[in-house]
């Protein structure tokens, strides 16, 4: 047997999975931090009353959206730098995944509130009902439930966007698999492992999101 | 109790209502009639701030109706809406559509939201459907639930907006018979309907809208054995 493959051990293993703790830590900052951001996109998006909202709303999105996640982070961490801002690398990248997760999952939220029936908004009011009862008590139920197919595909999305982050060195899941390949040459093998590894993790989200369907879809 | 004075509304360019006046007292029951079109269900939508007006003025209980201004949720604890649709909350039984505004809006604690609820629907004939969900209920049971929604905030004052016109026609009855018997205990109400037999048995005053205007009032005996408009004659007719 070469040399090569006895260099691999299942000590490399434990590396990888441990910086996969890190790849699963990263995602579930973006995702927490994100929220708010995405809240606050989606129901600026829908306010109908308030065009400069709106457009504020909309714009961002795009911007957002519409532009490189890689990019973004090489602006957050070489950009800033060079005017002078010198992020540590772990915020130079969540900053980035955390208005993306803004942007997509706003998107999502404003699907979701838009597929509330005018009639339901109206019932609310009717009663007395203030926008944030609105919204917590009425929409909300209604527009989760739209809301969970496209959240677990923006997870599983967000996930493998995480691996981006490696372009400024910082030490995830796929940097330690290219950190493992150059020190073994087991190239194919570690970054099968690495796969592996993302779908272990990508997996479980699809299931639970079934699972959540599942249990929501009675009283549709 | 309600009082409406020269009320435009514009949809765009749209001119809907025309200088609508009218007054409801304590205890009234106005029947508006019209065909399709002719705004008596924008009326209803105007008076308790779901549609604002861009001329005019209307009170309720001596006070204004803004849209949009957060002055009119006091005045919607106190004006129950029906609608055409039902619009019960999907995710919640029977009971919990009936106290959630209880709880969330008049602060009232739960068990005393869910006696209030639990009677409410009782009152409709329904205390056999508290824990139902509104995709279980028959149409005319999601309406008669609605009713008991508007009720529980007990209200000054009741619109019911073409709220048979979506029912199966043997459903209708059981929730005339549920607005008869609410009209019977002395609530205020205000109701656009097609419903002539009941227009003609509780209505204590009906109106005729034609084309954004009320083109004719008076009480119910009047306006269907000898009405004046020419309009009302041929409506009449039309749907007798």
């Amino acid at each position: 047997m070469p040399e090569i493959f006895i260099a691999f051990s299942y000590k490399d293993v434990l590396y990888l999975l441990q910086a996969a703790l890190v790849t699963i830590a990263m995602c579930a900052m973006a995702f927490s931090c994100g929220l708010p951001v995405a809240l606050l996109i989606g129901l600026i998006r829908t306010a109908r009353r308030i065009p400069a909202l709106r457009w504020i709303g909309w714009a961002y999105v795009e911007v957002f959206r519409g532009t490189p996640l890689l990019m973004q982070i090489f602006i957050a961490y070489f950009g800033l730098s060079i005017l002078g801002l010198q992020l540590p690398r772990f915020v130079a990248v969540s900053i980035p995944l955390i208005l993306y997760t803004g942007a997509y999952m706003g998107e999502i939220i404003r699907a979701g509130v838009e597929a509330v029936p005018r009639g339901q908004w109206e019932a609310g009011s009717s009663l007395g009902m203030s926008y944030p009862q609105l919204l917590g008590y009425v929409v909300a139920p209604v527009a989760v439930r739209v809301m969970i197919p496209p959240s677990v595909g923006f997870l599983v999305q967000l996930v493998k966007g995480t691996s981006l982050a490696y372009v400024v060195g910082y030490v995830e899941l796929t940097r330690a698999g290219y950190i493992v390949s150059q020190s073994t040459y087991a190239t194919m093998l570690v970054f099968t492992i690495v796969g592996v590894i993302y779908f272990g993790i990508n997996y479980p989200l699809s299931l639970v999101s079934q699972g959540l369907e599942a249990r929501l879809k009675r009283h549709a | 109790m309600l009082k409406l004075e020269e009320v435009h509304k514009w949809f765009g360019s749209l001119h809907v209502l025309k200088g609508i006046s009218m007054t409801v007292s304590r205890g009234e029951v106005v029947v508006i009639v019209g065909r399709s079109g002719s705004g008596k269900s924008t009326i209803l939508r105007c008076i308790n701030g779901l549609e604002p007006i861009q001329r005019g003025r209307i009170e309720v209980d001596g006070e204004v109706v803004e849209a949009h201004s957060r002055h009119v949720r006091k005045i919607r604890e106190e004006v129950g809406f029906v609608f055409q649709s039902f619009n019960l909350f999907p995710y919640y039984t029977a009971l919990d559509n009936v106290s959630l505004a209880l709880r969330i809006v008049k602060k009232t604690p739960s068990a005393q939201a869910r006696s209030i609820a639990e009677e409410m629907l009782g009152r409709v004939g329904l205390s056999d459907k508290l824990e139902a969900y509104p995709d279980r209920l028959s149409g005319g049971q999601q309406q008669r639930v609605a009713i008991a929604r508007a009720l529980a905030m007990s209200p000054k004052l009741m619109l019911f907006d073409e709220v048979t016109s979506a029912l199966d026609p043997e459903l209708v009855g059981e929730v005339l018979k549920v607005m008869q018997d609410l009209a019977e205990g002395g609530m205020t109400m205000v109701v656009v309907t097609h419903e002539m037999g009941f227009a003609r048995r509780v209505a204590d005053r009906v109106l005729f809208i034609h084309e954004g205007q009320i083109a004719e009032e008076g009480p119910t005996e009047q306006i269907f054995t000898a009405p004046q408009n020419e309009n009302l004659r041929s409506f009449i007719q039309s749907i007798l």
